[in-house]
C-alpha cells in the first residue's frame, strides 16, 4: 500500500510548506549506495556464526524484537476538537505557539485553512545574509554550528520570533564555480525543541527563497511587527517593497556601501536604526584595503573612500531619533560640529540620541574641541572583542579602555543639558532626559517604542 | 515591632456596621443548587447582568426559586462557581480584540482544571456561554498546551481530527445521501468506462 501524503510527516511538517502554503518542497532521498556495506556484512557473519551457538550466546535475537514489539502505547485522552465553535477554536489557537500551529495546519486541509487565517504576533523578524551579519545567527548556537563552519557556501538566514518561540529558518546555497549556479537550496530549519532538520528545495536559490520566505512570513504575522533586521547586499527593493516591513520599528542593517544606508534610512524614516558597517569599512582597513585596491583600482578606491566618508558624515543631517553606527566613518569633526549644533539650538527636539563606533582611533580633546562641557568622571572597562574559538592559542589580556562622562550645557536654555560619552572607539550623544544606559563594558541599553534593545560597543 | 508583642485592642464588634453578603442561589440543568457570592458572580458578565436586571433583594434570594441555568450540568457548573469564588474581586482583562497575550495557568486553576477531557470541554463552553473571560483564557491554555511536542498524526489522534481521505469521504457521503440521482449517474460512467465507451453522452 502505497503512503498518502498526509501519511508522510516529513511533508508537512516543515514550516515554509506551512508558510507558503502552495511552496512545496522536495524531500531529499537517500542517494544510491554503490559501495559494499562493510559493516553490514561483519554483522550477517556474526549472525550466521550465531545460528550455530544458539544455547550459549544468548537469547535468539527474535525474542528481543518481540520485547520491543508489546511496549504498550499510552492511552491518549481526546479531545472534541471540532464539536468547538471557530471563536473558540481561534482562542486556542491563539494561545498555541508556533510550531503547535503548524504541527496542527499540517493535520488536514480544514485545520490548514483554518490556522492560516490566524496571524502571530512577532517581536523580531530578520533576513539576513550571513555573510554580512552574524550576531543574529549566534543566538541559535546549534544552528550557528550546523551552517557556519562551512567555507565556500552562502547562507541566508530568516527567523522570526512569536511571544512564545522562535522560528529559525537557514537557505544555503553552494558555490560551484566550475559548475555553474546550484540549482537547488539546501534548507536547514531550527525547530523550537532544539532539532535540526534539512529538506532541499529544487530550481531556486538560497536568496530568492529567503525572499519568498520572507514574504510569507509577513503575510502571517501581526502588522505591527515589532523589530525588523534586514542585512543584505545591496538595496534588495523586492524586500522592502513588503508593507509590513515598513510598519517596524527598529531597522537593523548591514551594508556594503554606504549609499545604501542613506537610500534604506529615508525610505523607513524610523525610529531607532541600528547599522553595522563592519563590511564597509573593512574595504578601507590594512591589509584588506590592499584587496579593494586591486579591484577597484587606486584612484577608483581613493574616490570611494572619500565619497564614503562624506556620505557617512551626513548621515548627523539628518532628521534622527536614535542612531546606532557600528565602525562607521563618521570623522571626530562631523560629531563634534553636530553637539555644537545642539547646544546653540540647531538641532530638532525629536533628537534622542546616538552612538557612533569608528573604525578610527577618537580623541577625546578632538571631540569635546571648544565645547560647553563639564567633567562629570570617568570608569574603566575592558575592551570589547570578539571572543576566540580555538582554545589552543593562548588568549591575551583584554586592556583596560577609559570611559568619560560629560555633561553639554546648551546654549539657548540654561536648564537643557545633554550628555556625552566617549569610550574606545565610540561616542555617545544624547538629548537631555533621553540618556540611555551604558556600563563600562560598552553595552547600551534603550528603550524603543519596540521595548528594551541592548547594543554592544 | 513583632506581632506578638503588639498590644492587643478589644472591638466591640456589634458597633462596627458590618455589611451583609448576599449569596444567589443558582440551579444547574440536573437540579443542584449552588450558593455563590455577589462578588464572585461579578466575574461572568453574564450572570453579573442577569442579577442586576433582576434586582433581588437578600429577601428575594431567600425567599424566590433558585435562577435556572438550562444549558450546564452540576458537575461543570460546581467547577465554574469554585474558579469564580477563588478569583473574586479580581480585575477582569478587558478584551480589545487583540492577539491575547501570553496567559499563564495559576497554580490553582491548574488544579481545578485537573479533570477529564470530557468535562474540560464542558468547561470551555461554560466559560463562553457565562462570559468568563478569564476562565475561558485558562481553560483554552490548558487545550493549547495539549498540543505542544506532538506530531500532526498525535494531534488527529487527540483532537479526533480526520485526515484529508477521511474527510473526501465523510463528503462524498453526504453528497450522495443528499443527491440519490448523482450516485447513479457516478456508477453508470463507471460502467461505461469499463465497458470502453469513450464518450458518456
Amino acid at each position: 500500500m502505497s503512503l498518502s501524503k498526509q501519511e508522510r510527516p516529513e511533508d508537512r511538517l516543515s514550516a515554509l510548506n506551512f508558510l507558503g502554503g502552495h511552496l512545496k518542497i522536495a524531500v531529499s532521498k537517500p542517494r544510491p549506495q554503490f559501495r559494499f556495506n562493510f559493516s553490514k556484512r561483519k554483522m550477517d557473519f556474526g549472525l550466521n556464526v550465531k545460528q550455530f551457538f544458539t544455547s550459549r550466546i544468548g537469547k535468539p535475537k527474535e525474542e528481543k524484537i518481540v520485547e520491543e514489539f508489546f511496549v504498550e502505547e499510552e492511552e491518549e485522552e481526546k479531545f472534541q476538537w471540532l464539536e468547538l465553535p471557530d471563536n473558540l477554536r481561534e482562542i486556542i489557537v491563539h494561545q498555541m505557539p508556533l510550531q503547535s500551529r503548524i504541527n496542527l495546519a499540517a493535520t488536514s486541509k480544514g485545520e490548514r485553512e483554518f490556522v492560516k487565517q490566524m496571524k502571530v504576533e512577532c517581536k523580531l523578524f530578520a533576513i539576513e545574509d550571513l555573510g554580512r551579519r552574524t550576531t543574529n545567527l549566534l543566538r541559535y548556537p546549534d544552528l550557528h554550528w550546523k551552517v557556519f563552519a562551512r567555507s565556500g557556501k552562502r547562507f541566508f538566514l530568516n527567523f522570526m520570533c512569536d511571544w512564545q518561540h522562535d522560528i529559525a529558518v537557514c537557505f544555503c546555497e553552494e558555490r560551484r564555480p566550475f559548475y555553474g549556479v546550484c540549482p537547488s537550496t539546501k534548507v536547514y530549519w531550527l525547530t523550537p525543541a532544539g532539532n535540526i532538520k534539512k529538506t532541499i528545495i529544487p530550481n531556486i536559490n538560497a536568496y530568492d527563497l529567503a525572499v519568498v520566505t520572507a514574504r510569507h512570513f509577513f503575510s502571517m504575522i501581526t502588522e505591527d511587527c515589532k523589530r525588523a533586521s534586514v542585512a543584505l547586499s545591496g538595496w534588495p527593493e523586492e524586500i522592502f517593497e513588503i508593507p509590513e516591513l515598513q510598519k517596524s520599528y527598529v531597522i537593523g542593517s548591514s551594508y556594503d556601501d554606504v549609499e545604501s544606508i542613506h537610500k534604506t534610512y529615508d525610505f523607513f524614516e524610523p525610529y531607532s536604526f541600528d547599522v553595522y558597517m563592519h563590511k564597509t569599512a573593512m574595504k578601507y582597513i590594512w591589509p584588506f584595503s590592499l584587496l579593494s585596491v586591486a579591484r577597484y583600482g587606486l584612484r577608483d578606491w581613493m574616490v570611494m573612500r572619500r565619497n564614503d566618508r562624506i556620505l557617512c558624515d551626513a548621515m548627523l543631517d539628518k532628521d534622527l531619533r536614535i542612531l546606532i553606527l557600528h565602525d562607521s566613518f563618521v570623522s571626530v569633526d562631523k560629531m563634534n560640529q553636530f553637539i555644537d549644533k545642539w547646544s546653540n539650538g540647531g538641532v530638532s527636539d525629536k533628537f534622542c540620541w546616538w552612538a557612533i563606533s569608528t573604525h578610527c582611533h577618537v580623541e577625546v580633546e578632538e571631540v569635546i574641541d571648544q565645547l560647553p562641557i563639564t567633567y562629570v568622571g570617568e570608569k574603566y572597562g575592558p575592551k570589547y572583542t570578539v571572543p576566540k574559538e580555538s582554545k589552543s592559542k593562548k588568549q591575551k589580556p583584554i586592556p583596560l579602555v577609559r570611559m568619560v562622562k560629560y555633561k553639554v550645557q546648551s546654549l539657548v536654555n540654561r536648564e537643557t543639558i545633554g550628555t556625552l560619552y566617549i569610550r574606545d572607539k565610540m561616542v555617545l550623544f544624547a538629548n537631555a532626559g533621553q540618556c540611555p544606559k551604558i556600563d563600562e563594558f560598552g553595552l547600551i541599553t534603550y528603550t524603543s517604542r519596540s521595548g528594551v534593545n541592548e547594543t554592544q560597543f | 515591632m513583632s506581632v506578638e508583642n503588639a498590644p492587643v485592642v478589644d472591638v466591640d464588634e456589634a458597633a462596627i456596621p458590618v455589611e451583609k453578603k448576599m449569596y444567589y442561589r443558582f440551579e444547574s440543568n440536573d437540579k443542584k443548587e449552588f450558593r455563590v457570592s455577589e462578588l464572585a458572580i461579578q466575574q461572568s458578565e453574564t450572570l453579573n447582568r442577569l442579577v442586576e436586571a433582576m434586582g433581588y433583594t437578600s429577601e428575594d434570594v431567600e425567599n424566590k426559586p433558585a435562577i435556572a441555568i438550562e444549558n450546564i450540568d452540576g458537575k461543570t457548573l460546581k467547577l465554574v462557581f469554585q474558579w469564580c469564588e477563588h478569583h473574586k474581586g479580581e480585575a477582569i482583562p478587558v478584551d480589545d480584540g487583540s492577539v491575547p497575550k501570553i496567559v499563564e495557568i495559576p497554580e490553582f486553576d491548574a488544579k481545578l482544571m485537573d479533570i477529564d477531557n470530557g468535562l474540560l470541554f464542558k468547561l470551555i463552553w461554560a466559560a463562553d456561554y457565562l462570559n468568563i473571560v478569564q476562565l475561558l483564557n485558562v481553560s483554552c491554555k490548558k487545550v493549547a498546551n495539549m498540543a505542544q511536542g506532538k506530531t500532526p498524526a498525535q494531534l488527529r489522534r487527540v483532537y479526533l481530527l480526520p485526515s484529508d481521505e477521511e474527510d473526501e469521504a465523510a463528503k462524498r457521503a453526504a453528497q450522495e445521501a443528499q443527491d440519490p440521482r448523482a450516485r447513479e449517474v457516478e456508477e453508470e460512467f463507471e460502467e461505461r468506462k469499463r465497458q470502453g465507451g469513450n464518450s458518456f453522452f
